[in-house]
């Protein structure tokens, strides 16, 4: 099958890789692969691009031709950049009435786009042509795994023969169990839109208890387990903490809260979205309350920028509100991050007051908090004694729960975590 | 005044002017020439009761008071005030940057501290007590210090900076604390934000609503130093004053004796308006205000907006023995306007003894009052139709509007709304300057319209920052020009101090429970103090 990939972002890249691994013909725009130390450099994901590359069914810096697949994987908000996107597709693929490409929508769109689009199509006189929805379930840090062994795939289209062509190409992806759910465009538009509401909704609500369990000297981590064990709620997305982030993850949410939008009765969703923006600030308030306001002058260690651990990517990170807000106040913030440290300084520049170093106890030494907001792996088990005695104040402001509040405490830390630790 | 040669033939003229009616019967043309335009602003004063004499006596009578002198004197911020001995220099709170003197160099240094002190207010930067950024600034002051940022900020919503639309800014003057006790119920104490406005610092009723504020953030805050860093700004042209109140230099903004209070919205005064709409449209505000203070300066008198706002003033209050003044916007965003110009005009010119300290034989400023027009029509304009009181009006109303909804789907009937309210506007000044005359007539003598009720109509194109700029200064400039007349000077306001000390000497009084305390008032006044105590200690009995 020869598929055509529209976009350059980890959509894009993660289903190139994925489908021209399973032997389809797959063109991109793009003339080289992505560097290695961009946003989408996964490193099992750069490896299969290469290898395709090589073996040729991969192919970079293609003009526009005719496919039996288009994939489009770039966010369009609008109807009118979404035509203007495919239009040159569209054009090469009307010469061939006989034919039944596809166009497979990959991001969360607004309610009735893949309709819409359709409708144009038929009035373009290119109805030959099929519109579904495909959303792309790709969570950054294990992107190709999330494509190559997904939860479910999820198909938005009315048309059989649409049905049996997805299946028959996703086949090498949907073995042990059949996971293909079929349903109208709108009611796919719609789940895809309401999965990140409700993973996000649980977060903030999180957030919002361990607020009370800050207040009242409770440790939400007990609460928690508590509450996961209960088989209607489980364990997934109940972790409190400084804030989530993710430009997919944040754009979907952004679309639902657009399709539920009613400013003049804000629903629970712009709740969701507010906690969540207090959240990202709370590390720096509490910095704040512990000094009394009397900040200027004194020096933060930032432990990790990427919005979440296994990416570089900082887009609707905290650490980027943290170091807007700190830098404000005339507070130097020395930043570690094993791989987000480029990006942060291709999104922030050079500016006074930020240093990037290449180690977490180097960013430590001198500081007078400790910020842990991204929990890479790699900070769990530090030695923290020794950290402590390079700091000048033994500040530990925990945006993760990734430590234990009485070992902390222990070793000498005024340690506060989210809803954990002391109240500050 | 009476000195001035122009005076007698005035006199003569104002006995003998015609109905409005024959005015306009005589000279079909005076639609068209009656006019003056200035800073984007049109008067049309072809509804007042004056001919070509009139206003050729009334040109006379302005250089004949050393209006021009006078005038020259403002702007070099020579001393004008002469009872308090200073300058009254809001003219330079205006003046662009790049043409600003050496000596005006402090104005613009306190407009980049201003603006730093927007910018991280309202980019969230500045930080309430725990932590918080600020959704809430709340403006402590009066007079001078309340109703032009008030005015300002109501009539000017609708520009304000899409990046500031978070920020509510909300008005507390009164000294009872009722707006205070209203806000304090919903307001957020870690994210609220309070400016102390005082030009003295001293104004009892600002410092006491400060004081309820100060005592009400010290229940959540008990760092004191903490609250005042993170709660106050003080706006002031008493330094010592503001630190001696505890706020820190970091939260202080200046402005200088030669401001005076009603004149200074323009300088630190405005933070308000800044923090509601932004810098930008402040600035803008400025420059409008500016633009009318070069054609005040620079336009021949007869083309002169706020010198024939002056002179057509003085023609009713002292030759046509007019004694009342309508202001009548028609405009619901100018709601504010007629109390700021309440305060403007009867605050300065309200005085009956000359620069020279002799008591004056004739009259100054009218009683002036007013209101949304529209709603005016339905509670005082019976008065002006058809009462036994002759009023002059001013008709304010601007050209276009809602221009920039035209992606809602109601912006038609808006639109059409707005052509109502013209329709209306126009037709309440011809009824009253023709009366009856203005349609078929009536044989009921309920339904007659006598007319003849002068009238001025200020036409705006659109109202903006520039434009309301220009508006508010024409006025500035209309009280200076009537008080260069009058020979009063226009800046003090001695008449208010009296009350303030007599109410000093009455509070402890009030407050003592024995009734002899109050043996030496008045039998008015002591009666009256006598059963509030009575009422006051009844309740607290009742209570326990």
């Amino acid at each position: 099958m020869n598929v055509r990939v529209l976009g350059d972002n980890l959509e894009a890249w993660t289903l190139a890789g994925a489908l021209a691994f399973t032997g389809c013909a797959v063109s991109m725009e793009q003339p080289t692969l992505p560097e290695a130390d961009s946003d989408i450099a996964e490193p099992d994901l750069l490896q299969l691009l290469e290898q395709q590359h090589l073996a040729g069914r991969l192919q970079l810096g293609a003009g526009e031709e005719a496919a039996d697949l288009l994939l489009v994987t770039r966010r369009l908000p609008s109807m009118d950049e979404l035509q203007a996107a495919i239009q040159g597709f569209v054009a090469k693929v009307k010469k061939q009435p006989e034919s039944r490409p596809l166009i497979a929508l990959v991001q969360s769109v607004a309610l009735g786009t893949t309709d819409g689009l359709q409708a144009w199509l038929n009035e373009q006189g290119a109805g030959h042509v099929r519109v579904l929805f495909w959303p792309a379930f790709i969570q950054s840090g294990r992107a190709l795994e999330s494509v190559t062994r997904p939860e479910r795939i999820l198909l938005g289209t009315r048309d059989k023969q649409v049905v049996s062509t997805m299946r028959r190409v996703l086949s090498p992806f949907n073995r042990s169990r059949d996971t293909l759910m079929v349903m109208p465009p709108l009611e796919a538009e719609l789940s895809k839109l309401a999965i990140n509401g409700m993973l996000a909704t649980r977060v903030s609500y999180m957030n919002e208890l361990a607020r009370l369990a800050s207040d009242k000297g409770i440790d939400i981590e007990q609460v928690r387990q508590g509450m996961g064990t209960d088989s209607r709620i489980g364990f997934q997305y109940l972790y409190p903490g400084c804030g989530f982030g993710g430009e997919a993850f944040l754009g979907t949410l952004e679309q639902l809260n657009r399709e539920l939008g009613d400013l003049n009765e804000p629903g629970l969703l712009s709740s969701v979205f507010a906690i969540n923006e207090q959240q990202k600030d709370l590390l720096f308030q509490k910095f704040w309350r512990y000094f009394k306001a009397e900040i200027s002058g004194r020096r933060v260690a930032l432990w990790g920028c990427s919005f979440k651990p296994s990416t570089s990517v900082v887009e609707g990170s905290p650490a980027l509100v943290l170091i807007e807000a700190l830098l404000a106040h005339n507070v130097e913030v020395h930043v570690y991050d094993p791989m987000a440290l480029p990006a942060l300084k291709r999104r922030l520049g050079n500016r006074p007051g930020l240093v990037c170093v290449d180690s977490a106890a180097a960013a430590a030494e001198g500081a007078d908090a400790l910020m842990l907001v991204t929990e890479w792996k790699e900070f769990w088990n530090r030695d923290m004694a020794a950290i402590q005695s390079s700091m000048q104040t033994p500040l530990l402001l925990d945006g993760r729960n990734v430590f234990d509040p009485g070992l902390m405490a222990e070793l000498g830390w005024v340690y506060s975590g989210i809803g954990r630790g002391v109240s500050i | 005044m009476k000195d001035c040669p122009a005076v007698p033939v005035l006199q003569r003229s104002a006995a003998r002017i015609p109905h409005l009616r024959d005015l306009f019967d005589s000279d079909p043309a005076r639609g068209h020439e009656l006019r003056a335009t200035g800073a984007g602003i049109t008067l049309d004063y072809s509804k007042q009761r004056v001919d070509t004499g009139v206003l050729q006596a009334l040109a006379q009578l302005a250089e004949q008071a050393g209006l021009s002198e006078e005038r020259e004197r403002l702007f070099a911020g020579e001393v004008v005030n002469r009872t308090e001995n200073r300058a009254a220099w809001h003219t330079a709170l205006r003046t662009p940057t790049a043409l600003q003197t050496t000596e005006q160099q402090c104005v613009e240094e306190q407009l980049q501290r201003m603006t730093l002190l927007v910018d991280r207010i309202q980019s969230g930067v500045w930080r309430g007590f725990s932590g918080k950024r600020i959704t809430d600034v709340v403006n402590l002051g009066v007079g001078g210090s309340d109703l032009g940022p008030l005015m300002v900020t109501h009539g000017l919503r609708e520009y304000s900076e899409p990046a500031v639309r978070g920020l509510k800014v909300h008005f507390a003057s009164t000294i009872d604390g009722s707006q205070l006790f209203d806000l304090l119920d919903h307001l957020n104490p870690e994210t609220s934000l309070f400016i102390i406005s005082s030009k003295s610092f001293t104004t009892i009723d600002t410092l006491s609503n400060a004081d309820t504020v100060r005592s009400w953030l010290g229940s959540h805050c008990v760092d004191e130093a903490l609250m005042l860093r993170c709660h106050f700004i003080g706006v002031s042209a008493a330094q010592q004053k503001m630190s001696d109140w505890g706020l820190p230099s970091d939260n202080q903004l200046h402005f200088w004796q030669w401001v005076g209070g009603r004149f200074s919205l323009w300088s630190a005064i405005g933070l308000p308006i800044a923090l509601a709409l932004g810098m930008s449209v402040f600035r803008r505000l400025l420059a409008g205000a500016h633009a009318m203070d070069e054609h005040f300066r620079t336009a021949p008198v007869l083309q002169n907006l706020p010198v024939m706002l002056a002179l057509l003033g003085i023609w009713n209050v002292n030759f046509l023995d007019i004694r009342a003044h309508a202001i009548l916007p028609y405009d619901g965003r100018l709601k504010y306007f007629p109390s700021y110009l309440e305060q403007l005009e009867m605050e300065s010119n309200g005085k009956s003894v000359g620069q020279d300290g002799e008591l004056l034989d004739y009259s100054t400023c009218p009683v002036l009052w007013g209101e949304i027009g529209a709603n005016a029509q339905h509670a005082f304009y019976q008065l002006l139709h058809q009462g036994t009181q002759s009023v002059a009006s001013d008709f304010i109303v601007a050209a276009r509007r809602y221009e920039a909804l035209d992606h809602y789907a109601h912006q038609e009937q808006l639109l059409a709304q707005h052509q109502l309210n013209i329709a209306n506007c126009l037709a309440q000044s011809r009824v009253l300057a023709f009366g009856d005359a203005a349609v078929a007539p009536d044989d009921n003598p309920w339904r007659r319209y006598p007319g003849n009720q002068p009238s001025s109509t200020l036409l705006l194109e659109q109202l903006g920052p520039e434009s309301l700029g220009a508006l508010i200064a024409a006025y500035e400039h209309k009280v200076f020009t009537q008080a260069v007349i009058w020979n009063i000077n226009p800046f003090d306001q001695w008449g208010v101090e009296l009350g303030k000390q007599v109410a000093l000497q009455l509070q402890p009084l009030l407050q003592d429970p024995d009734a002899a305390a109050v043996a030496g008032l008045d039998a008015s006044t002591r009666e009256l103090a006598l059963s509030i105590q009575q009422q006051q200690s009844g309740s607290e009995g009742g209570a326990a």
